[in-house]
């Protein structure tokens, strides 16, 4: 694959040499976008270029991006991809029923082992439920999955997904990669506190926690662990340490971002199932930093082939904004060779291992291609 | 491995179980719980195989993926296998490629297969079967009520399909058993027995629900079919139910035999003709009384066709009873000149069953317009139905046609725009159309039989109205001028004409007025005007010519006359170009005639000629003449000596001339000092990076840093220097493109972060989180100003802070955004006697210790130029030992994206891409340099090498040219100033021929540092340009941009 970097995307020029080159080049096969929601080419611009291309072309738009190492807050990465990816956009607010429908229409001649699929879904305006549930139905553990949340971190409704459609608004894009992306995913967060059984929870509101307000019991765990009183002003602050983790059989703890606190019920980035058990769960900068190092680790592990290549990571915005000034450590243990390239995303995407493919939180993802 | 004991586990399996709910469709609990046991139980494949004698039915497959993969066909087969081989008990595992399956049997038809990449342990699987066989139950209860609901489905339609044709049939439908009592009736039956519901008739004999001696009847017969086995048809019996209603019915009735031949009771069929049976004797008396009469008669059906004419309308129309018998009335008669709205009228009135009475226009058989009457009602039987449509016609043409002629005729005098009266000879208003009322503000039947007197002054003495209609008798038609009276006493002045007509032995005045006010007006207002220009024209010292079509002049003012030195009278009935126009000028002149003759007016310079020879220069303006009918009849022109203003013209001109060439000589030299200067030391700075590479000795090092800092000084000096030159000579442009304010800010700090290098200086930048950092700006002027103040506090400061800092300043314009930035540092400041200085060219401020620093003492004055141009200004404070701030303000336009989707942006992203869409891939053929100056070549040549870079060289323009029509190149680095042909010629020849490289990315190197010239480089077709001396990193960085490696 060919990788570029664009340093201002807002000025079209570069932005149009760079994907009508790929386009031209033989050896492209498909094109893969990431960029920055700040300062991102203007939309009529970027959907004439798009409407005009050949191949296909997928991605999104992102608070932050990953680019040789280093985390860049403005710029465009263009990757050339070397094999095929069959795409499929999904616009505006579509149903499990309507998502399958889709998935199973353009895939049906598909047989997607040894292959991966990417997908970028708009992080708050878009059925992700829904698309994880139908895609895992279609294509269970077959393909590997990486991808993320777009948007911006003021969650706005913005146009997040680029397409051969354009940069789209409320949506969601899959790309069926014609290669094997090995997966490895951690988070390096652990429980402290015994699993609580979500009594009550409507979407991403958890409103009860072994029947009592989901509040009352979040205060009471971190509040003995901090050692600290806990102002209800103070939520903010505390969430950044003490997310929640989700139980699952066979497999690690899916995290759940808290952000807000209402009348007693906690919401998060996504959703919480009612009847699920989840702990709170603490990590120091150390533990997120041996996270990012346990995910490379796996993804290496997991490589079937020799033949490895380019790395493709996929990391958690807010864990950038909580270890700040240390965040280059996490990067470093992502990419110790400085070589790879990724969005900061609201939301991470990805199966790992044995289990379910999963929407995670405060989570780094990475992919690295084989063969590419 | 799962914990058997985790709550997580057995949630799962509760789950699992309570998921399925009340559902009792077979594929609605399959959709609900197959996803789950992927999802809960981290399962890779679950299958619900239901067979029939080991064959499929039907099969459920979770991921559906799994049928596409190779390995499915093989898998299926070996799980059907097992099935079939009715070895599975309730669970058989198996393991398949590095899969553990587990095939449950839900019942001997249905089995699951869950595949997972860990095996269950034991005692989860011991957990799991009693959730299975719950499911295999439900799928059991959901199986057996499937199908008996199947069942009974089946069954209910065929009842109702049955049902509901019987129904619907109008005719009777029953069916009695062996003692005559009605088991089945339809909705037809129900209603002739005059009863409601069924249940009030059936299992009842026809005694009990008819009057008695319609009933005995019909037993009698009932009686006798069963008894002989044969059928009763077509026989014709008058009902009468209890509701009174009567009605005559064909009826047949026939024995219901068995397969064994026995009669099982009897059907019957009775048909309602009671309608036929009236509508026969109806029409026998109609076409008897429609045939008698001379007009045209028809009958249609209730489709509209017509069923029957009379003589009458064969005679009206031309057609035969059989040609219209079948037909719609206005399919056989409508034509061109039918009236489409009564057409739609007399249509709707049928639909509505109204009847009609209207006038409209027929073609008959030969396709001859005829008007008619058509007058027609429905045809409605006993109980109000309607049956038919029954019309008459008659023709109207004769009546149509003077109707018409009248009609014509009043409209045309009444709509005429004319004002007309008529007047009988003794003066009384006999008629009068609406014109002529409007124009007296008085109604028709307040005129109509008042005198003439009473709107026409003069005929307010009656004799002149004798003696007018006398004067009229003699000459048939006279013309006159009055004056009218409108009813609020207004007068007004007419033109009359007036004609005496005499009808039937009575003698009339017919007169048409016209009303002109406005004529007289404007002669008026033509002969004060007239006097008044003549007036205005003689002061402004105009010149006045009148001339005919065939240039003769008519008239000529005095000035026209002083001007030429002729008198008119020497002037008029001369042709004014013969006199006038000297030989080149004749040409304007016709040209202006002509524009004339079309009724244009125009301005034009020609010269003269006075009597005494001399000539003037006139600026003249011409117009044309028109007659009353708007014809032209000849051109007037004004004259206006312009000899003084065109001699001034022509010495300015001359003096434009000459500024013009100084300033392009001046322009020229300084491109040429640039060239010239930049070019030595673009080898000198080139070949000092080149020498470092070879690995020079301490001491060698030290003289090249001196070498280096020196050259780049000299560099500095002459690009400042420059800069100044441009900037006061006002031909600095802005080049305003959006760029991410922010990322440009944090690139600064990280290059001088650099540049202060082991020094103890903290770089620091406070960027305000409000600010837009998407705007529009000149990227390039920008960092200039940012990059001489950053420098400057860099090279004023030993230790301590230089600091940026970019403030949104409040303001009311929501598209542009005015910022306030501070450079500021703790360097060695300045004392406040200087500051006033420091913005001033080539002042350079000494320290205590008298250490000159080093600077071309320019950079302050063109950083204070550059922000003037930008829109901004800038301030200093200064504290001596304790550093200097540096506020500046500018203005930038928000980028805000789609708001400003500026089409030029648009535009240009689709030319760029069409451009890249015809060429090749760049990045397999080499370079060419284009540059003349052999050390140039040597330092690139180098560098190149170094870059493991494949190149060729061409001395100048033209060879590049040759060159570009043999070769592939992936880019053109091309100098602009070389012999034989310099580079913007050479780069116009490459774009505009069809060659391979045509649209190869050209990049110019240039010597010069003048903005024009870079513009002029972009404008001929490069792409980008380098100002030479270059580091080797920095063409590095331009290659990589372009190129991507």
């Amino acid at each position: 694959m060919k990788t570029f970097f664009i340093q201002n995307p807002l000025d079209v020029s570069p932005v149009a040499e760079t994907l009508g080159a790929c386009d031209l080049d033989p050896e492209i096969k498909s094109i893969l976008i990431l960029s920055c929601d700040k300062d991102h080419t203007p939309k009529t611009d970027i959907d004439l270029i798009l409407k005009r291309l050949n191949k296909p072309v997928f991605g999104g738009l992102f608070p932050e991006l990953i680019y040789q190492g280093q985390r860049k807050q403005s710029g465009m990465i263009v990757v050339g991809l070397y094999k095929e990816t069959k795409t499929l956009l999904f616009e505006g607010n579509n149903s499990e029923e309507q998502i399958y429908e889709l998935i199973s229409e353009k895939f049906k001649d598909d047989n997607p082992e040894g292959k991966s699929i990417f997908l970028f879904t708009d992080a708050l305006h878009f059925n992700k439920t829904g698309l994880i549930d139908s895609l895992y139905n279609y294509f269970g553990m077959f393909p590997a999955y990486i991808g993320g949340g777009a948007g911006s971190l003021s969650f706005e409704n913005i146009p997040s997904i680029y397409s051969n459609e354009g940069l789209v608004q409320s949506s969601a894009i899959i790309g069926l990669y014609d290669g094997s992306i090995s997966i490895g995913v951690d988070h390096g967060y652990t429980a402290i506190s015994d699993s609580f059984k979500v009594t009550e929870s409507v979407n991403n509101q958890i409103i009860s926690l072994n029947w009592k307000p989901a509040m009352e019991v979040y205060q009471y765990v971190v509040e003995k662990h901090s050692g600290k009183l806990f102002k209800k002003s103070e939520f903010g602050d505390f969430v950044k340490s003490y997310p929640f983790g989700i139980n699952k059989v066979d497999s690690q703890m899916v995290v759940r971002d808290p952000f807000m606190e209402k009348d007693g019920s906690i919401f998060t980035l996504d959703a919480v199932e009612q009847g699920s058990y989840i702990n709170i769960v603490y990590a120091k900068e150390q533990n997120l930093v041996e996270g990012a190092g346990l995910a490379k680790a796996y993804a290496q592990n997991n490589i079937r082939n020799q033949n490895s290549g380019s790395i493709f990571v996929i990391d958690c915005i807010t864990r950038s904004l909580f270890l700040d000034e240390n965040f280059h450590k996490e990067l470093n243990a992502l990419d110790p060779e400085n070589v790879a390239f990724g969005a900061l995303t609201l939301g991470e995407i990805a199966n790992f291992g044995n289990s379910y493919l999963e929407i995670y939180n405060k989570t780094a993802v990475v992919g690295i291609f084989e063969n590419d | 491995m799962i914990d058997v004991n985790s709550k997580v586990l057995k949630e799962i399996l509760l789950e699992l179980t309570l998921v399925i709910g009340g559902e009792t469709d077979y594929n609605k609990i399959l959709k609900k719980t197959l996803p789950l046991y992927l999802r809960r139980l981290n399962c890779t494949v679950a299958l619900v195989f239901h067979t029939d004698k080991g064959k499929v039915k039907s099969e459920f497959i979770l991921p559906i993926s799994l049928s596409k993969t190779k390995e499915w066909p093989t898998f299926r087969e070996k799980v059907l296998e097992e099935i079939r081989s009715g070895k599975i008990g309730s669970l058989t595992e198996l393991s398949e490629n590095g899969l553990n399956y587990y095939l449950f049997s839900l019942n001997p038809e249905i089995f699951l297969i869950l595949g997972r990449k860990e095996a269950f342990g034991d005692n989860v699987i011991d957990e799991l079967i009693p959730v299975i066989q719950f499911l295999g139950q439900a799928l059991n209860n959901a199986m057996e009520i499937q199908k008996r609901k199947f069942a009974e489905e089946e069954l209910n339609k065929e009842r109702l399909l049955l049902k509901t044709i019987i129904d619907h049939i109008p005719d009777s439908i029953y069916l009695k058993d062996l003692s005559l009592k009605k088991l089945v009736a339809n909705k037809a039956d129900l209603f002739f027995s005059g009863y409601d519901s069924e249940s009030e008739i059936l299992g009842k004999t026809d005694s009990e629900i008819y009057p008695p001696e319609l009933a005995d009847h019909a037993t009698k017969v009932e009686k006798e079919i069963l008894r002989t086995g044969l059928p009763m048809l077509n026989v014709e019996e008058f009902l009468e139910n209890k509701k009174g209603f009567k009605a005559v019915l064909n009826t047949s009735k026939f024995p219901l035999i068995d397969e064994n031949q026995n009669i099982l009771g009897i059907v019957g069929i009775g048909k309602n003709i009671t309608e036929f049976k009236n509508n026969q004797k109806e029409i026998k008396l109609l076409s008897l009384v429609a045939s008698q009469t001379d007009s045209s008669v028809l009958i249609t059906d209730l489709e509209g066709k017509i069923e029957w004419v009379n003589d009458g309308f064969i005679r009206l129309t031309g057609y035969t009873a059989d040609e219209a018998r079948g037909m719609r009335p206005w399919w056989l008669l409508r034509g061109p000149l039918s009236d489409e709205t009564t057409l739609n009228e007399i249509v709707t009135d049928i639909l509505l069953q109204k009847p009609i009475d209207k006038d409209i226009i027929i073609y008959n058989k030969k396709k001859e317009a005829v008007w008619i009457n058509i007058q027609g009602s429905p045809l409605k039987d006993d109980d109000g139905n309607v049956q038919g449509f029954f019309s008459i016609q008659n023709d109207i043409s004769e009546r149509k046609k003077s109707e018409a002629q009248i009609r014509q005729l009043l409209t045309w005098i009444d709509e005429s725009s004319d004002a007309m009266h008529v007047i009988d000879e003794t003066g009384n208003i006999r008629f009068i159309n609406t014109e002529a009322a409007n124009r007296l503000g008085k109604t028709k039947e307040e005129l109509i039989g008042q005198h003439i007197g009473t709107v026409e002054i003069m005929f307010q003495d009656h004799s002149k109205w004798e003696e007018h209609v006398a004067e009229l008798k003699e000459v048939d038609q006279q013309i006159l001028e009055g004056r009218h009276v409108r009813k609020n006493g207004h007068e007004y002045p007419v033109e009359v004409s007036a004609k005496y007509l005499n009808i039937e032995n009575q003698g009339f005045v017919i007169a048409f007025t016209r009303d002109i006010t406005e004529r007289k007006r404007t002669e008026l207002i033509l002969r004060q005007s007239e006097e008044k220009y003549r007036g205005i024209m003689e002061n402004m010292e105009l010149g006045f010519l009148e001339v005919d079509l065939d240039g003769k002049i008519i008239r000529a003012h005095d000035q026209m006359c002083r001007m030429s030195g002729y008198t008119e009278a020497e002037l008029i009935g001369k042709n004014a170009m013969e006199i006038f126009t000297p030989e080149e000028f004749k040409e304007t002149l016709l040209r202006q005639d002509n524009d004339r003759l079309e009724g244009r007016v125009g301005n034009y310079e020609v010269q003269l000629r006075k009597k005494n020879g001399e000539r003037l220069w006139v600026l003249i303006s011409g117009g044309p003449v028109f007659d009353y009918d708007g014809n032209v009849v000849g051109s007037v022109g004004i004259h206006y000596d312009i000899t003084e203003q065109k001699q001034f013209q022509e010495e300015l001109a001359k003096a434009k001339n000459l500024a013009e060439k100084a300033q392009e000589a001046e322009k020229q030299f300084l491109s040429n000092m640039s060239h010239e200067i930049r070019t030595p030391l673009n080898a000198i700075i080139g070949m000092t990076n080149l020498l470092y590479d070879t690995k020079p000795t301490n001491e060698q090092i030290d003289y090249l840093d001196t070498l280096n800092s020196s050259a780049n000084f000299l560099l500095s000096l002459i690009s400042d220097i420059l800069d100044i030159a441009k900037i006061e000579s006002g031909k600095i442009e802005l080049h305003p493109k959006p760029f991410n304010l922010s990322a440009n800010l944090n690139t600064l700090r990280k290059t001088f972060k650099l540049k202060v290098g082991d020094k103890p200086v903290k770089i620091e930048t406070h960027i305000d989180e409000k600010l837009n950092p998407a705007v529009i700006g000149d990227e390039t002027l920008f960092n200039q100003v940012l990059m001489n103040l950053l420098s400057n506090s860099e090279k004023f400061t030993e230790s301590g802070t230089i600091g940026l800092q970019a403030k949104l300043i409040e303001q009311d314009d929501p598209t542009v955004q005015w910022i306030e930035f501070k450079v500021y540092d703790t360097g060695i400041g300045i004392s406040n006697d200087n500051l006033d200085a420091i913005f001033e060219k080539f002042k350079q401020i000494k320290s205590d210790t008298g250490q000159k620093y080093r600077g071309t003492g320019l950079g302050l004055a063109i950083t204070k130029q550059l922000i003037v141009v930008m829109g901004g200004q800038i301030g200093v404070e200064s504290k001596k030992g304790e550093g200097t701030t540096f506020t500046f303000q500018l203005p930038f336009k928000k980028y805000n994206s789609d708001l400003d989707q500026n089409h030029e942006f648009a535009q240009k992203s689709v030319k760029v891409i069409e451009k890249i869409n015809q060429k090749a891939d760049v990045r397999l053929d080499p370079l060419l340099v284009v540059e003349d100056n052999l050390t140039n070549q040597k330092y690139i040549r180098t560098v190149l090498s170094k870059f493991d870079i494949d190149f060729e060289i061409a001395n100048d323009g033209k060879e590049a040219l040759e060159l570009t029509f043999q070769k592939k190149y992936s880019l053109i680095l091309m100098d602009l100033q070389m012999p034989v042909m310099d580079g913007y010629e050479s780069t116009i020849s490459i774009r505009n021929s069809e060659n391979i490289n045509q649209h190869t990315i050209i990049i110019a190197l240039t010597a010069s540092a003048l903005l024009d010239q870079k513009n002029k480089a972009l404008s001929v077709g490069m792409n980008d340009f380098i100002t030479k001396p270059f580091t080797p990193s920095q063409l590095k960085e331009k290659l990589e941009e372009y190129l991507g490696f």
